[in-house]
């Protein structure tokens, strides 16, 4: 079987996968306290301004004196059409909404990975070929401070540190990657540092566990053996090897690393689709809320997709299927 | 007497294990000459394996070579520098293991693995060392070498595995091949097939060997010199005939018994095992189990001698002259 019906094949399974997730948010909605309708009308029923004919006809537009099933068609039928309806709040097209913030949240979420491996993968072989050394419990000893850091609170200490005593980075803001690269790069540094941090200190850990595990391994002995140089031994047997079983445990937690998204976008004044969630649900705008959802779902869904992909591309013994 | 190609001298090698030091390896002393093939022989846990990763000092912690001094080529390798010693390995000692599913790297192409060490240690660019590794597939008389080259291990049976170990481990055309039983995880045709084999490439490259079984009967067929080793010592070292027809411990005549004389016959095992190297008998670590056991042997333990001019036996009572097919 080729890779590309095998992606093909996964997609085709993501299908039911999305279904369930696009009911989900929509019954999610559903059950968020507060009435849509009044909320945009600005009144609540029970006070003095309340125009009852009004709040009918907007409902009835609206839709929401339909059944529930004949809802979620009509809805899932504009979504797949690329209609998200009309934010509440903005009044403008959900999908303009999401086709500004989606990007912002995509290069956050690509440097955040980046910067997670640039620390995780030199302290977890570092650690791995120096066991039981100073070095060792320095990297391990990093990792749990950084599992166990709150991102808020690290992201206060940098911002602290770096924009308000040292100035050195901007505390809030977002430049676009492609038209000013510098500015972007000083923009995202901080937010990358926060999303990437605890997500690091988790690939550090398993790395190091599975490189040691992999330097005992018979062929590991025999690239010794053949008097192949430390770095060849280490990087292109050990640690290649090392990564069919982090890259899954990796895919595991991408979870972790997308539910930091909006706590960070919203800490660091970062435009993403995250911050544009926790605005919604702020200001109960049910259908950017839905969409916002959806399209992050969707991410987290297409990058366990990536991260299966690498995995079997990876390892040569798996037969796709 | 020619200049030996590896002379061993007191070889000591210990592990730190939970129960105390272990020496894997106590005081072992041998040489092989240049195109000669000396076997080890010697139960489970003897230290046939590491002796033989001593040689090329791959013993990794919580093992250490503590004494002892290996010549190659009249150059003491424990006195290189890890540097240099990269440099003997695989190119002029070369390894081949036992563990024939495992030896190789299974995420990546066996010509990419032989191509490697050709580059490593020949400096070929890729296009030399693609041709070379060609070749040596063909000198090892791997069956359609190119498409080898592009396989991956795991695509390859046991057999053809094993050649392509043996590939890697002659590409550099080394002087010393070490073969930590070989042929014990395949079956036996293709055991044959392996040995016929070693036999065409020492000639072809004038290798030295040093053969590890635990099998006499393949001993026998490949070596020219044998040493017979017990709880990491050597207890018997001389040429083949004379370990055959006139060997002087108790221990390698046991092994001989044990050897099934035809081919419906059982194994039969020595009786008593083989001691932990954690808590050594007294005196000869062998009384226990010895059939000519008398009370100095609990007392003292006995150095390996020379009893015959080239006859080496460590025991306070060797025999001569034991008849060997001699049925129970
Ligand atoms: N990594 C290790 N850690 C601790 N002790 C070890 C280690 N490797 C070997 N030893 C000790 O060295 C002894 C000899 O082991 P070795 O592997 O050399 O035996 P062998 O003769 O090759 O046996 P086999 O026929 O099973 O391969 C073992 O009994 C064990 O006590
Ligand atoms: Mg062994």
């Amino acid at each position: 079987m080729t890779l590309a019906r095998y992606i093909g094949g996964r997609l085709l399974q993501l299908i039911p996968v999305l279904f369930l997730v696009s009911v989900g948010v929509f019954l999610l909605v559903q059950i968020i306290p507060g009435d849509p309708v009044a909320i945009m009308l600005g009144v609540s029923p029970d006070s003095a301004g309340f125009n009852k004919d009004q709040y009918d006809t907007l409902r009835h537009e609206l839709g929401f004196d339909q059944p529930l099933y004949e809802r979620y068609l009509s809805w899932a039928g504009r979504i797949v059409h690329g209609d998200f309806g009309v934010s509440l709040k903005s009044r403008r097209p959900v999908a303009d909404l999401l086709f500004e913030r989606y990007p912002a949240t995509i290069y956050l979420t690509i440097v955040a990975l980046l910067v997670s491996l640039a620390i995780a993968v030199p302290i977890g072989v570092f650690a791995a070929v120096r066991q039981n050394t100073i070095f060792d419990y320095l990297g391990m000893t990093f990792s749990l401070v950084g599992l166990a850091m709150p991102g808020f609170w690290l992201a206060l200490l940098l911002i602290l540190l770096f924009s308000l005593k040292l100035g050195w980075f901007p505390a809030i803001g977002y430049a676009a990657p492609l038209a000013q690269p510098v500015d972007f790069l000083k923009h995202v540094a901080m937010p990358a540092i926060v999303l990437g941090t605890s997500f690091a200190a988790q690939l550090a850990r398993y790395l190091r566990a599975e490189t040691i595990e992999q330097l005992h391994q018979d062929y590991v002995r025999s690239a010794r053996a053949w008097g192949l140089p430390p770095r060849t031994v280490i990087f292109k047997h050990a640690v290649r090897n090392s990564l069919i079983s982090v890259v899954t445990v990796a895919g595991l937690h991408t979870a972790r690393l997308l539910g930091g998204t909006p706590i960070v976008e919203s800490i660091f004044g970062w435009p993403g689709v995250a911050s544009l969630l926790l605005d919604s649900i702020y200001a109960r705008d049910y259908p950017t809320v839905q969409a916002s959802v959806l399209i992050l779902a969707l991410t987290y869904v297409t990058l366990n997709l990536v991260v299966d992909v690498v995995y079997h591309l990876l390892d040569p013994r798996i037969r796709l299927a | 007497m020619v200049q030996p190609l590896l002379e061993v001298k007191d070889l000591t090698t210990e592990f730190v294990s939970p129960r105390g030091i272990v020496k894997a390896v106590d005081n072992l002393s041998f040489t092989i000459a240049p195109g000669e093939t000396l076997g080890i022989v010697g139960e489970s846990g003897s230290g046939k394996s590491a002796t033989a990763l001593s040689l090329l000092r791959l013993i990794a912690p919580p093992g250490r070579i503590s004494a002892g001094t290996l010549l190659f080529e009249g150059e003491d390798l424990l006195r290189k520098s890890e540097r240099e010693m990269r440099d003997v390995r695989g190119k002029s000692i070369a390894m081949v293991f036992q563990q024939v599913m495992t030896a190789l790297d299974p995420v990546h192409r066996v010509g990419e693995q032989i191509m490697d060490v050709l580059r490593v240690h020949l400096r070929m660019s890729p296009q030399q060392a693609r041709e070379r590794a060609i070749e040596i597939l063909g000198a090892v008389r791997m069956p359609s070498p190119e498409q080898v080259m592009r396989r991956f291990p795991h695509e390859l049976s046991g057999g053809m595995r094993q050649r392509a170990m043996i590939a890697i481990a002659l590409a550099c055309r080394p002087k010393l091949l070490i073969a930590d039983e070989i042929t014990t995880a395949l079956d036996v045709t293709v055991q044959a097939q392996i040995l016929d084999l070693l036999d065409d490439i020492r000639r072809e490259f004038n290798l030295a060997m040093l053969f590890i079984s635990h099998d006499l009967a393949v001993i026998a067929r490949v070596c020219d010199r044998i040493g017979v080793m017990y709880a990491g010592r050597m207890v018997e070292y001389t040429d083949k005939y004379r370990l055959f027809e006139t060997n002087m411990h108790p221990y390698t005549n046991a092994l001989l018994e044990a050897v099934p004389r035809r081919k419906e016959d059982e194994l039969r095992p020595i009786a008593g095992s083989v001691p932990e190297l954690s808590s050594l008998p007294s005196g000869c670590s062998f009384h226990p189990r010895c059939s000519r056991m008398e009370p100095s042997c609990t007392r003292e333990a006995p150095q390996l001698r020379e009893w015959e001019p080239d006859h080496w036996a460590a025991c306070h009572f060797p025999r001569q002259s034991v008849p060997v097919a001699q049925p129970a």
